[in-house]
């Protein structure tokens, strides 16, 4: 069956490792053309920042420069120069650019690159320019088997956006999400995971049962998700590499709501008995059980935080749903929300210093972020459905369910977390239920 | 059971180390304003780890065998449901039943109602619902070899995961329900289909009425 060849080819790609080198970070003329280069990611200050990408030389060097370049661009941190203004054509990855030509189209940083293919090997070379201080900025080389060449092209785009903002890309890292198919009334939704471009999806289910909620380890090599059968709702971890499903149970007879935890020994997740749903952590290695919430509200949606000492989740114990914190063995609970509305699925920040949430108010939806203590709460983006957000492994980006209208087909849209730069994910088929992996190795 | 049809036989590759070599480079780039290209030195690079072993075919698991589907009757489309006043009985029902004398027992479960209907964010039982409830309960008990599991649904105006367990207090009210009026406990089963089967497609009052239900099937 097709899916077959998709897991398949999943976990082929997701062991390519791309090799990297650092070619040479040259200094040539002080610290001084540095300082002026660099994107301000500081909240409502921002500049986006002109760079030139050439397409690079050799095998899909055209297509590995448009990747770049649709990735700079959707970060919103970059102006990305049209390469038709482009005076200079004859570039050369090994050859200084003629920097008046680039400073003529007012580009302040520029890519050359090239690629060749040796024994099915790729190997792309690139060296980043400061076009005012005629300075190179990087120089780096990227290695792996030729048909990987879109993962080179995100680890290209990884090291220029961490050589210009100082933080972290997120490129190079996929998404989990629920591909939705047929009519409103007898829905499909299968397992899928792309490259967080939109590209290279693949479909890891066959649409027997409906897929919700899944979500990466954080080494990226397991998922886990809800599967609603007319007969029951189960919590599954699938094995990438292996193909192997192993079921995740509770004491009650529905299990929902999956999380790893941030080591990836454990998955929280909501058990229910008798419409009755608390959170459990079930550890994977031992097996051991626990239950961290007893009382007959309804408390489901848990996160961890990353440094595993606290737990976010959904509740209605005060009489409507609101986000609550406690510790990591379920002791001292407190509230966490307190705006007008209802709030639920809350995630921690990769950083831990943010939760991301939704709200429901006035008939809409709203993604919003908040401190990690419930202050500071403000609205990023707001539709009549948006819902479950997830944290790019940098924290700088937010992606989540939307529904534009009453009726309107699914789609996974991202913002910033500032609330700059709301944008479609490039994937243009119904889909819900994002949940970014960590970068990949 | 799951309906899962997940073959498990995989040709893997076999994981990878990451290999990270570091490339002695020695540049000497001059820096010019000249308009002329200035040559820079070639670049080279010295790879130290190429562990792209070639791929290695472990068979797992055996073939999986698709399932045979789940043996239960078809969700009942909305059209059934959305007449208004008559919101909670299946029109059939209605017409069975006319100018008969109560309490009747129903000659299937969908004679006898096999869906109520909840109010906004709420999972107690209207009149309306007790109403359905009793005949279904006179039907189960009339069939006791007869077990039947119950979905609770929510309307799209709350979170997937907030909604499952919203769906699974409404199937759970309405089994303890049926449990109050005789039927054994052990004859009933429960899930939450939280907001992924709708019924109706509308997203406005009338569509999200129909869509807060609770629907009593048949298992076998």
């Amino acid at each position: 069956m097709t899916f077959t060849n998709s897991l398949q080819r999943f976990a082929f790609q997701r062991f390519l490792a791309v090799f990297w080198f650092v070619l040479a970070v040259m200094v040539t003329s002080g610290g001084q053309a540095f300082a002026q280069l660099n994107v301000s990611v500081t909240e409502g200050h921002r500049r986006p920042l002109p760079i030139a990408i050439a397409d690079f030389s050799g095998p899909n060097g055209a297509a590995i420069a448009a990747s770049v370049r649709a990735n700079l661009d959707r970060s919103g941190l970059f102006q990305v120069q049209n390469p038709s203004s482009f005076l200079q054509k004859d570039t050369d990855v090994n050859v200084a650019p003629r920097f008046p030509a680039w400073r003529e189209i007012r580009t302040e940083a520029l890519v050359i690159g090239s690629g060749a293919v040796q024994n099915s090997r790729l190997r792309v070379e690139f060296r980043m320019w400061d076009v005012s201080g005629e300075s190179q900025m990087l120089g780096l080389e990227f290695a792996s088997a030729d048909e990987n060449w879109r993962r080179i092209a995100h680890k290209v785009s990884d090291a220029i956006y961490k050589r210009l903002t100082g933080e972290d890309g997120y490129f190079d890292s996929r998404i989990v999400f629920v591909a939705e198919s047929g009519p409103p009334l007898a829905r499909i939704k299968r397992l899928a995971v792309m490259d967080q471009d939109g590209a290279n999806p693949s479909f890891l289910t066959d649409g027997t049962d409906l897929i919700l909620n899944p979500r990466f380890n954080a080494a990226g090599q397991q998922i886990v998700y809800s599967a609603l059968s007319q007969r029951g709702l189960k919590v599954w971890v699938l094995d990438i590499e292996t193909g192997r499903r192993e079921a995740i149970q509770g004491t009650g007879t529905m299990a929902y709501a999956p999380r790893f935890t941030p080591d990836g020994q454990s998955i929280l997740f909501s058990s229910d008995t008798d419409g009755d749903s608390n959170i459990f952590i079930k550890n994977l290695r031992t097996g051991a059980l626990r239950q961290l919430t007893d009382n007959p509200s309804i408390d489901t949606s848990p996160d961890m935080s990353p440094d595993g000492r606290q737990i976010i989740f959904t509740s209605d114990r005060g009489g409507s749903p609101q986000i609550y914190r406690m510790g990591a063995d379920g002791s001292g609970a407190r509230r966490l929300s307190f705006g007008s509305g209802q709030y639920s699925t809350a995630v921690w920040s990769p950083k831990g210093d943010l939760i991301a949430f939704t709200r429901q108010s006035g008939g809409r939806f709203q993604i919003g972020v908040m401190n990690a203590d419930g202050s500071g709460e403000r609205m990023l983006a707001e539709a009549y459905l948006v819902e479950g957000p997830t944290w790019s492994p940098n924290g700088r980006v937010i992606m989540f369910q939307r529904e534009a209208a009453p009726g309107a087909s699914p789609s996974l849209w991202s913002v910033d977390v500032s609330g700059t730069n709301l944008r479609q994910v490039p994937y243009n088929a119904a889909s819900s239920d994002p949940a970014w992996s960590a970068s990949l190795p | 059971m799951t309906q899962f049809v997940l073959p498990m036989q995989f040709v893997l590759p076999k994981k990878r180390q990451l290999g990270v070599t570091l490339v002695a480079l020695s540049l000497v780039f001059v820096a010019s304003c000249a308009t002329r290209p200035k040559p820079v030195a070639p670049v080279t690079s010295i790879p130290r780890v190429q562990s792209e072993a070639a791929s290695t075919t472990r068979p797992t698991a055996p073939p999986a065998v698709a399932s045979a589907p789940t043996t239960l009757p078809p969700i009942a489309r909305a059209e059934a449901f959305s007449n208004g006043a008559n919101r909670g009985l299946a029109p059939q029902a209605a017409s069975a039943t006319a100018g008969q004398v109560a309490p009747q027992v129903a000659a299937t479960l969908g004679e006898a109602g096999d869906r109520i209907f909840f109010l906004t964010d709420r999972f107690d039982l209207t009149d309306e619902a007790r109403t359905v409830l009793a005949r279904q309960a006179a039907w189960i008990s009339a069939n006791p070899s007869k077990r039947v599991i119950i979905a609770g649904s929510a309307d799209e105006r709350g979170t997937r995961e907030y909604n499952l367990a919203l769906g699974s207090r409404r199937a759970a009210s309405t089994r303890d329900f049926l449990v109050s009026l005789g039927v054994s406990g052990g004859s009933i089963e429960t899930v939450s289909y939280g907001k992924e089967r709708p019924i109706d497609a509308r997203s406005n009052a009338d569509g999200w009425a129909v869509n807060r239900n609770a629907l009593t099937q048949l298992l076998d």
